[in-house]
């Protein structure tokens, strides 16, 4: 036997045969601190079988503690609980938020890509027509004359305002020179809906030859 | 008992037997029951006690219950947990106002035993007796000694606590019990006090 600790309990169970507790016993002469040891040994084999009790008692004194204070378990739990829903809710809040401006970012930049797709004659060094006098008018209402209202919604990137009134402009108007010019607005209505057919039909109608050559040129590049 | 529904008795009694996070996790549930808390606490004021007599004798009742299923490898229960924990405090109480009842669900010498070695007024004394060696006892000491002293094997020990081997759980506990020997040395009155 050389870690004669290792042999306490049966030592003090008097397990050992004569010769090993012989042996123990010499150990304890030299060994002080393990003679201690046996000699403490029954009471602190019975402090050590109270710690469970003790340790225990100590923790549930605390969760007493902490139920004085106001705080019980129950109300611990529906704190956590009350947390738990308020952080459920902040975080739907929060998604939301972030949900519409992703929403309003992703459709802006939809109409950033739409009008890019719709303008790629825009890559191309393309500049819409602008009549200075009708984008000078407040309202398109206001003005009377359709042909200055076409191009006055030009000027706004209404296409679609534009587009109608320009055809009633159109179909209102005997005058060659001014149809000629009405087709030339009309076809860059629609070189900036993409619609080029309808903007080769509307330059087939332009008869004053720079406007038609401009508008041809521009569905040239853009084939 | 919130675990009851899904832990047997004997899962429970693992549980409390297999370390320290588990058994305060069944400790939680225990102590948070409503139903036996009311159980306990009607009895004791109906018998007498007052709140305060009703809340230390709960919480002694517990500690006996972990320190019963620790100590005892065998212990059976033939009714529930929250009936076993009732009947400590039964037992505690009717001791403390020497009244001597019948009980026929239960090992009555077990649980005299149980509830007297030491009894509620003993523990709470041990308890600030020993507070200071509580406060210097390394934890994994404590747990050490705890399971030594209620007849653990150093195997189980060592696998309870992760020691490599039982010989490495034998080493912890003689350094262990040195330290609490020390300690004793320390406050011999301890000694006497305790005997």
């Amino acid at each position: 036997m050389k870690d004669f600790h290792e042999y306490i309990d049966e030592y003090v169970a008097g397990k050992l045969n004569s010769e090993d507790t012989k042996a123990f016993e010499e150990a304890m002469k030299s060994d002080e601190e393990l003679a201690k040891v046996v000699e403490n040994y029954q009471a602190a084999k019975d402090i050590s079988s109270s710690l469970v009790e003790m340790d225990v008692l100590n923790k549930l004194e605390s969760w007493d503690d902490n139920q004085s204070e106001g705080k019980t378990e129950a109300e611990e739990r529906a704190i956590k609980r009350n947390n738990r829903i308020s952080l459920i809710l902040l975080s739907l809040l929060a998604a939301f938020i972030i949900g519409y401006f992703a929403y309003q970012f992703i459709t802006t930049d939809n109409n950033t890509t739409e009008k890019t797709q719709v303008n790629p004659l825009y890559a191309l060094g393309y500049e819409k027509p602008y009549d200075e006098s009708t984008v000078k008018s407040a309202e398109a209402q206001e003005i009377d004359n359709l042909f200055a209202r076409g191009k006055y919604y030009i000027a706004i990137n209404d296409w679609e305002n534009a587009q109608l009134t320009l055809e009633e402009a159109i179909s209102n108007t005997d005058n060659k020179d001014s149809l000629s010019a009405m087709h030339y607005w009309l076809a860059h209505v629609f070189l900036n809906t993409q619609s080029w057919k309808k903007a080769e039909g509307e330059a087939d109608e332009v008869t004053e030859p720079d406007q038609k050559k401009e508008i041809q040129s521009w569905l040239n590049k853009i084939k | 008992m919130n675990k009851q529904p899904n832990n047997t008795i004997q899962q429970v009694f693992e549980l409390i037997r297999s370390d320290e996070k588990s058994r305060n996790n069944i400790l939680r549930d225990l102590y948070n029951d409503d139903k036996l808390r009311s159980m306990v606490y009607n009895f004791i004021q109906q018998k007498g006690g007052s709140k305060e007599d009703a809340r230390s004798v709960f919480n002694f009742s517990l500690a006996k219950f972990v320190k019963s299923v620790l100590s005892k490898k065998d212990l059976k229960i033939n009714s529930s947990i929250n009936q076993y924990i009732y009947g400590i405090a039964r037992f505690t109480w009717y001791d403390e106002i020497n009244q001597k009842p019948e009980y026929k669900e239960f090992d009555e010498s077990y649980m005299t035993e149980i509830v007297k070695t030491p009894n509620r007024l003993e523990l709470e004394e041990q308890k600030i007796l020993l507070k200071g060696l509580m406060d210097q006892l390394m934890k994994n000491c404590k747990e050490v000694l705890m399971y030594w002293a209620n007849d653990f094997s150093m195997k189980e020990i060592a696998e309870k606590l992760g020691y490599k081997s039982f010989k490495m759980a034998k080493k912890k506990k003689y350094e262990c019990l040195k330290q609490l020997t020390s300690y004793l040395n320390d406050h011999p009155e301890l000694k006497e006090k305790l005997k």
